[in-house]
Formats: C-alpha cells, sequence, structure tokens
C-alpha cells in the first residue's frame, strides 16, 4: 500500500499512474485507505505542531531567558564598577578627624574620586558620555550620591538602612538588549532601557 | 507507523540538537562570569595590600586556568603609593566545544577581557 502511493506520488510514469490508479482509489475509498490517509495526516500534522512550537514556544523562550541572562550579568558588571567606585572614596577621609574618633570626608575630593573611578571603571569621557567600549548606551547619570558619616541608623533614599560610615550612590546606566534589540526598544518605544543602580559600600575605616 | 515513527525520531533529534545548541549559548557567558568574579577579588586585594604581589597574580592565574582560560595576560602595579589608582588588566582565551550543525561539533575560541581600575587605601589609622 505504501509502494502504491509513494510511486503515485512521485510521479513515477504515466503509464504506472493510469495502471494504479483505479485500483489506488478503490484502495482509498476503503478503510485501509482511510487508515493510510490518517497515518499520514498524524506524521504532516507532527511536523506542523513541531514547526510552530520552535516558532511560537522554544525560541521566544530561549530568546527571553537568554536577553534576561545578558541584563543579569550587564547588571551584575555595572553594580561591582559602582562598588569599587564607592569604596575609592576611602581615600578622601579626613584623617585628622579620625584622630578625635570622628569620620568626616572631604565631600568634595569624594565627588572627585567618586566620578573619575566611574569614568575608568564604566569606560566613560569626563562628561559621562559612554566610549565605544562600554557597557552604557548613552549618557551616564549619577542620580544620588550621599557620604553618611555620623547619626546611624540611617535610612538611605533607596530605603537601605546604614549602620557604619558608607557611600550611598544611585546611578542610571541606559543600556540596549542584545537579542531583537529592534523589536524590543519599538514594544518599549525607547532608545534604550535605564538600568538604575544602587550600591550602598561601608567605608572600612579601621584598616 | 514506520513513517510515524521516522517523523518523531527525527523531531527528537532536531529537538535535542536545538536544546544542545541554545544551552551550550551560556557556556562563554557563565565563563565571564567566572572571570569578572576572579578578578573583582583580586582587584580588593589589591586595593587592600597596594597592588598585586606574586602570590595574588598566581593564585589569580591558577583560578583562571582552571576556570577553563589558557593564554592567559595580567597586568597590574605590584607596588603602588597609598591614594594611587590601581588597574587591573586580564586577558585570557576561554574555548569550548560547541555543536555548530545537527551532527557537528566544533572547538570555539573567544578572547575576554577585564580591567578596573581602583585607588590604593590610604592607611589613616
Amino acid at each position: 500500500m505504501n509502494n502504491r502511493l509513494v510511486c503515485f506520488k512521485t510521479g513515477a510514469g504515466r503509464a504506472v499512474e493510469n495502471a494504479l490508479g483505479s485500483a489506488l482509489r478503490r484502495t482509498m475509498r476503503s478503510g485501509a485507505g482511510s487508515a493510510l490517509r490518517s497515518a499520514v495526516g498524524s506524521a504532516v500534522a507532527e511536523v506542523v505542531v513541531m514547526a510552530a512550537m520552535l516558532a511560537f514556544v522554544v525560541f521566544p523562550v530561549f530568546s527571553t531567558v537568554m536577553e534576561r541572562y545578558i541584563l543579569l550579568d550587564k547588571a551584575r558588571l555595572i553594580r561591582d564598577s559602582v562598588d569599587m567606585t564607592n569604596i575609592s572614596v576611602y581615600n578622601a577621609l579626613n584623617a585628622e578627624r579620625l584622630g578625635k574618633v570622628s569620620v568626616d570626608f572631604f565631600d568634595e575630593k569624594a565627588g572627585d574620586i567618586f566620578r573619575e573611578l566611574l569614568c575608568r571603571n564604566l569606560k566613560l569621557d569626563g562628561g559621562l558620555i559612554p566610549r565605544s567600549d562600554s557597557v552604557a548606551e548613552a549618557q551616564v547619570e549619577i542620580l544620588s550620591l550621599t557620604f553618611y558619616k555620623e547619626g546611624f541608623p540611617v535610612v538611605c533614599p533607596d530605603g537601605s538602612t546604614i549602620k557604619r560610615p558608607a557611600v550611598h550612590s544611585c546611578v542610571n546606566i541606559p543600556i540596549r538588549p542584545s537579542l531583537y534589540r529592534g523589536v524590543i526598544l519599538n514594544l518599549l518605544g525607547r532608545d534604550h532601557i535605564d538600568v538604575i543602580v544602587h550600591v550602598d559600600s561601608e567605608i572600612p575605616v579601621n584598616n | 507507523m514506520p513513517a510515524r515513527a521516522v517523523v518523531t525520531g527525527v523531531i527528537l533529534v532536531i529537538m535535542i540538537s536545538l536544546l544542545v545548541y541554545f544551552i551550550e549559548f551560556f557556556l562563554p557567558l557563565s565563563a565571564k562570569a567566572d572571570l569578572d568574579i576572579a578578578c573583582r577579588d583580586s582587584l580588593l586585594r589589591m586595593e587592600n595590600g597596594g597592588g598585586l604581589d606574586n602570590d595574588d597574580r598566581s593564585e589569580l592565574q591558577k583560578e583562571l586556568e582552571a576556570a577553563g582560560f589558557t593564554n592567559i595576560v595580567i597586568n597590574a602595579a605590584a607596588n603602588a603609593r597609598q591614594g594611587e589608582l590601581l588597574t587591573l588588566h586580564v586577558e585570557g582565551d576561554y574555548s569550548w566545544n560547541r555543536l555548530t550543525d545537527l551532527f557537528e561539533r566544533e572547538d570555539q575560541v573567544i578572547r575576554m577581557m577585564y580591567e578596573k581600575t581602583t585607588m590604593s587605601r590610604k592607611v589613616v589609622n
């Protein structure tokens, strides 16, 4: 039965087609024919279902997971950079005040150190504009930078409780998706995604 | 039905290959995360110690080799005055065997880099 069908379907010749045609038609009308149609039909259906699963389930799920993983990885990279930058503010501690068991920063120097290290670690120029090898895609914005020296415990603007001398910083870094960039940004109606990174780093005042 | 079994088999093979292909995309990302974590630890030690000494350098080298990196290049100051900038620059090749076709695997090599700067810690008390 299968041989007849294959021969018929591949067009093995008009003579064969004529000879087998009537027999095949008779067979197709019978119960065996219907079983064959059903078997071929279910195989085709399986292929169609697989293609649909690939197009509408597997690829979108994989893309979403991958995109999320890459975004989280970028956020981790940025958080590490900002944390490292915060800790460097240690060098703006006022040593004289430390001698009097009090913690104080030279605020201007601390701000300068923070900005310089942020530019170096995120590969930005002096105006916080990203260079070509930066993780950022547009101008980085320092949303808040606060040095906590006394009056503990205090609550930072983002709600974390700080119990020791620390630097609080909140930075907005615009990034772009890696996969399907155009589609995602069009859906969001934006040029980039804003990743707001908030890091509170304790300052090691006792070395 | 033999036809159906064949179709199901082919579909299974394609699906499994795709799954393996997708999962292998995460291997270099995971290796980059390992590189970043190892280098960050070293940079914190550099900040505290005022540079990367030979012990820390060889420890970092071993960690990266264990993570699958080869041709590792580590550049960092061994001694920096307190308050000076300290930059750790690390590069390495990560190679992994990857499915490139339905029944074909190939070795792939990617060069990864880490570069971060901190400030040598000033001892004030």
